[in-house]
């Protein structure tokens, strides 16, 4: 029985811990697929918080962007997104058996117990000078965030 | 037992499978095939109508499609370990919003040009295979898995982002 989430914000496209997938209305009466839909826009109001979060955090931890900006931006748009979908900034580069039950617990919150004790970002959000891929840029703006992720 | 492709198809019984009916009945009972997963006349039902092409699509092959790498389902994923296959595969899970499975997906497509049909490269979306991902024991992304031909040889797996070096080492010397 196809059943639709409502209780969750219209960006979310997770089943998270309820069990049942998340439908998008169904086509006509006849068509019973279930329809996920791909990935949708975190809201601009949470990706201005979390990019301003990242300059911010960046700064305090003496970490820089990565050379390739588009990487930032996804990041900070992964994390927009949970933050929409669960209430916080959930890391976006790893997977969960539980996304709610992670989300509050907090180890895998932005910034994370490995950034926050070792300064290790897997996610190539803050990076420290010493890395390959670490850039001299501690700040993005919105622009080059929605520029960069425009056609994913 | 084929059904014309159009909307009235719905309202045709399925002549094998019911007695004849009066109309009324036939209606109601049509829903319940319909809404039932296992009849056959659903699946050809519910195909779309014929497209016509306007013009051939281009044929050289790298300009069919956007990208290399497909995304492919647990099932399709399964089949294609569990089949016969000469080359390596590998399998990226990833995450729409994963900054390093931007760099690693463009990594694999570069080897998937230098490799051509040498290697078998697909990519699972973790949050679409939320099970497949969980079972594969997947935590950070992206995950890459290398899976040999000759099944008596272990798969290798790396977490994280890797230099494409290690995977033209991988390739070349562990499959």
């Amino acid at each position: 029985m196809a059943t639709t989430m409502t209780s969750l914000p219209a960006t979310s496209s997770y089943s998270v811990g309820f069990g049942i997938p998340s439908v998008i209305t169904p086509q006509t009466r006849f068509h019973r697929r279930r329809i996920v839909i791909a990935k949708a826009e975190p809201s601009d109001k949470s990706v201005e918080i979390m990019r301003k979060f990242s300059e911010q955090y960046a700064r305090k931890s003496d970490t820089f962007f990565c050379v390739d900006k588009g990487v930032t931006s996804v990041v900070i748009k992964g994390l927009a997104d949970h933050r929409d979908s669960l209430g916080a900034p959930l890391c976006p580069c790893r997977h969960y058996d539980d996304k709610a039950a992670e989300a509050s617990q907090g180890f895998w919150n932005c910034p994370c117990v490995p950034m926050r004790e070792r300064k290790e970002c897997h996610c190539m959000l803050f990076l420290t000078p010493d890395n390959d891929f670490a850039g001299n840029e501690q700040a993005i703006s919105l622009e080059e965030i929605k520029e960069l992720t425009a056609n994913m | 037992m084929l059904l014309a492709a159009t909307p009235l198809s719905f309202y045709a019984p399925p002549k094998p499978l019911l007695p004849p009916q009066p109309s009324s009945l036939l209606k109601s009972r049509d829903f319940v095939t319909i809404f039932s997963t296992t009849t056959q006349s659903l699946v050809s039902s519910i195909q779309s109508p014929p497209t016509r092409l306007l013009a051939t699509p281009p044929t050289g092959k790298f300009l069919r499609k956007d990208y290399l790498i497909q995304k492919y389902s647990a099932k399709e994923v399964q089949h294609l370990v569990k089949g016969e296959r000469n080359v390596p595969l590998i399998i990226d899970f990833y995450a729409t919003w994963c900054g390093p499975c931007t760099l690693m997906a463009q990594e694999l497509e570069m080897i998937a040009v230098e490799y051509e049909s040498n290697a078998m490269i697909v990519k699972v979306d973790t949050d679409d295979e939320y099970e497949f991902a969980r079972d594969m024991q997947v935590r950070g992304l992206p995950t890459l898995y290398f899976i040999s031909p000759d099944p008596s040889k272990d798969a290798i797996r790396t977490e994280g982002l890797i230099p494409i070096q290690m995977i033209r080492d991988i390739l070349d010397k562990d499959m």
